[in-house]
């Protein structure tokens, strides 16, 4: 059974099929086996056992009792001997009752032997004692009756010629008994010997068979379980570094291979919630792509190298290059476009205060004519990380332009087509002023002069029109060079001087002496300090208690310059929108709105900024900085 | 008397200049368009024309420029007046011999102070 697909899982059970096969049950049946093999050598070893005691006992039974009988026989029968000598000698009755306890002794023992008749031709040795002996015995009557007559001589002869020869014979056949028996127990002992050495050498063999079979056995088993441990530490130790698509190979159904089955599983099922991981990703990312590619304007996304990381639709279309062919490669490569590598390295090198960078613009040439567009590059920051690159947002900015343009070309067209009626309003207020057609009356007088101030406003509107028009569309040049601030605000004191001496203002000017020089169009700054001291000169008490003050200080390779007033201050809804057109500080008298507008131009067409700190009561402080060399 | 001829295209601005520069004792001829105002200038010999860079008939430059290159009339001085005030503007009015540049709209003083000046160094 393999269990390798997840479509079709086999739930694993544990059938009694299997159970045969599980390794509690080979473990259990080499043991089984080893114990079987251990027991058939143990056994063999008791047959071993019983044969050489049989041989032993085969021994004892049929040949140590003949020879023990044999033995005491000749014993007996020569103590009988000995007593019949004596006899003859001595007459006395103990020596018949000496034979006669010797004869019992000597049947004793020939019935024993006769019981235990084991050998080849000892029935016919026993029949050979049995014969000669009752023959010495009827001998031994014979010379007890022959003692009686008392012829010792005749005696003698019967001792001699029948008694001994029977008492000879007798003792023959019995050691006859003797060596039948001890040969037969040479011989059996050889066979015994036999049998022990068969019994070595095969228990021996059996033992060493036993051993290895048993060797095998533990080696298969260890085989057996210890091998795929090997490959589920290897494929775990893979899982836990995340590699998930591990499978085991498996085979059989033993408890491993459930075991395996089980891993698979598990593999499986990390590969597939790592997918769905995946997947979520991959559609998290799809979807930030496809919002990426839906923005409608140009985004260029570069590592700290410049290489490009992520180009969205529109930015191909802008370029006119595929995104798949370009990320990984250098900016340039992919758009040769100096102006774009620029700003993107001036985000590298400017890595702090990155805020103030302004947004560039660059041209594109296409069959139609010139697309402008803003690029505004950002480094992306990472929490706690340096930079990890750039982002660039590209606008395309022609239609602006070009309303821009149209915006420009109509206020100057507008202003010029105004200046005309205006040059002749100027003349004819002239004319009366200097009274050529005629004297005017004290009213008349008064009346003009109303005329006179608000085409003087009007004329100065349109100028300032102009001014902002050019400043806004970049075609106001601004002339560069070095000057003292000191100078300048010397030459506003004195120009509003007259000014301020109506109101009984004061205006002071706080400039170190040794302060850097600016690098400025002096005309046009100029205007701006004339500008926000003029409309301090609007806003501060007409009581005489009016001050102003220029000052001027240098930071950063900037220089500071701010105009302070006493004034009723800027409330925060206006301050917001102080510098935009037409927007009049408090009660609008005088001017149109325009100079702060104009000022913000000047001074950001110098690369400075210029903001207004203020609160109702408290006065209001303009400051606007330029640089230095 | 001094002789001052006005080339100006807006009628309202050639009368109320005549009427000024008449009211301040000066002998004002006036002309609408380009090609009469040469031929006046040639004919009559102003101390001074005042020009308009706007014509109907031909470009103000050009006018200049033939006045500049008229025999007998080249020493009149020329001073522009209009309402263009570029630095382009002016720079070409000099180059086609202009000797002033008045931008539009003027204080009638300020027109008065340039004239007298041209009109005293002669």
């Amino acid at each position: 059974m393999i269990y390798k697909t997840a479509d079709s899982p086999v739930v694993f059970k544990i059938s009694e099929k299997c159970m045969k096969r599980s390794l509690r049950y080979k473990i259990f049946t080499a043991f089984l086996l080893i114990l079987l093999i251990f027991t058939s050598s143990n056994i063999w070893s008791i047959i071993n056992f019983n044969r050489l005691s049989k041989s032993i006992d085969s021994i004892m039974e049929s040949n140590y009792k003949s020879i023990e009988a044999a033995q005491y026989m000749i014993v007996a029968i020569e103590r009988q001997d000995s007593a019949e000598l004596e006899h003859m000698f001595s007459k006395s009755d103990e020596t018949v009752a000496a034979f006669n306890k010797n004869g019992k002794v000597f049947l004793g023992w020939l019935s024993r032997a006769e019981d235990n008749i084991t050998e080849e031709g000892e029935a016919e040795i026993l029949q050979r004692i049995n014969e000669s002996y009752t023959k010495y015995i009827t001998s031994f009557t014979q010379l007890i009756i022959l003692d009686r007559n008392n012829n010792q001589s005749e005696l003698n002869d019967y001792y001699y010629t029948v008694i001994l020869p029977l008492f000879e014979e007798t003792k023959s056949a019995c050691r006859d008994l003797l060596a039948l028996n001890q040969n037969s127990m040479v011989d059996r002992k050889d066979s015994s010997l036999n049998v022990a050495r068969g019994a070595t050498i095969t228990t021996a063999v059996i033992s060493v068979i036993t051993i290895l079979m048993g060797l095998y056995m533990v080696s298969f088993l260890a085989r057996k379980i210890v091998r795929p441990l090997y490959d589920f530490i290897d494929r775990t130790k893979r899982i836990s570094e995340g590699n998930y698509n591990q499978q085991l190979e498996i085979s059989g159904d033993d408890e491993i291979a459930q075991l395996a089955y089980e891993f698979n599983m598990m593999a499986e099922k990390l590969v597939h919630y790592d997918q769905m991981n995946i997947n979520k990703l991959l559609e998290e990312k799809n979807k930030s792509d496809a919002i990426v590619n839906s923005i409608g304007d140009g985004i260029i996304v570069t590592d700290i190298d410049y290489k490009i990381a992520l180009l969205n639709r529109k930015a191909e279309s802008i370029f006119n290059v595929r995104e798949a062919e370009s990320v990984g490669r250098h900016l340039l490569e992919i758009i040769n476009n100096k102006e774009l590598f620029g700003m993107f390295r001036s985000i590298r090198e400017k890595s702090e205060g990155w805020a103030n960078i302004k947004p560039g613009e660059i041209e594109i040439k296409v069959e139609e004519g010139t697309e402008y567009y803003t690029v505004n590059v950002r480094p992306i920051k990472m929490k706690g990380t340096e930079d990890i690159g750039a982002v660039a947002l590209i606008q395309n900015v022609t239609e602006l332009k070009e309303v821009d343009a149209l915006k420009s070309d109509f206020i100057s067209t507008v202003s010029h087509e105004f200046r005309t009626p205006l040059t002749s309003i100027a003349m004819g207020v002239g004319l009366l002023q200097e009274g050529i057609p005629g004297t005017l009356t004290d009213k008349q007088k008064e009346l003009v002069s109303v005329i006179k101030e608000d085409s003087d406003r009007l004329n100065k509107l349109v100028e300032e029109l102009l001014d902002l028009s050019k400043l806004e569309s970049g075609k106001m040049q601004m002339d560069l060079q070095s000057h003292n601030i000191n100078e300048i605000a010397d030459y506003v004191l004195k120009t509003l001087k007259l000014q301020a001496e109506e109101i009984n203002a004061k205006i002071t000017k706080n400039i170190p002496k040794d302060i850097s020089k600016a690098r400025i169009d002096v005309n046009k700054i100029t205007w701006v300090v004339t500008n926000l001291v003029g409309n301090a000169l609007r806003y501060v008490p007409k009581d005489g208690t009016g001050k102003i003050d220029i000052s001027a200080k240098e930071a950063y390779n900037k220089i500071i310059i701010s105009v302070s007033d006493n004034g009723a201050g800027i409330k925060d809804s206006i301050k917001k929108k102080i510098f935009d057109k037409f927007v009049q500080g408090a009660d609008g008298s005088g001017s149109a709105g325009l100079g702060l507008a104009i000022c913000k131009e000047i001074v950001r067409a110098h690369g400075g900024d210029i903001w207004v700190e203020s609160s109702p009561g408290n006065g209001s402080t303009f400051i606007f900085t330029v640089n230095t060399l | 008397m001094k002789k001052i001829l006005i080339i100006d295209d807006e009628k309202n601005i050639l009368n109320s200049v005549a009427m000024y520069l008449g009211g301040h004792n000066f002998e004002v001829i006036k002309s609408m368009e380009g090609l009469q105002g040469i031929n006046i200038a040639k004919e009559q010999k102003p101390d001074l024309i005042l020009l308009d860079l706007v014509l109907p008939d031909m470009d103000g430059y050009l006018v200049c420029r033939a006045l500049k290159e008229s025999s007998g009339i080249s020493d009149i001085p020329v001073i522009v007046f209009s309402a263009k005030c570029q630095k382009e503007d002016i720079k070409r009015a000099s180059d086609c011999g202009a000797s002033d540049f008045i931008t539009k709209p003027f204080e009638p003083k300020n027109l008065l102070d340039v004239v007298n000046k041209y009109l005293e160094e002669k």
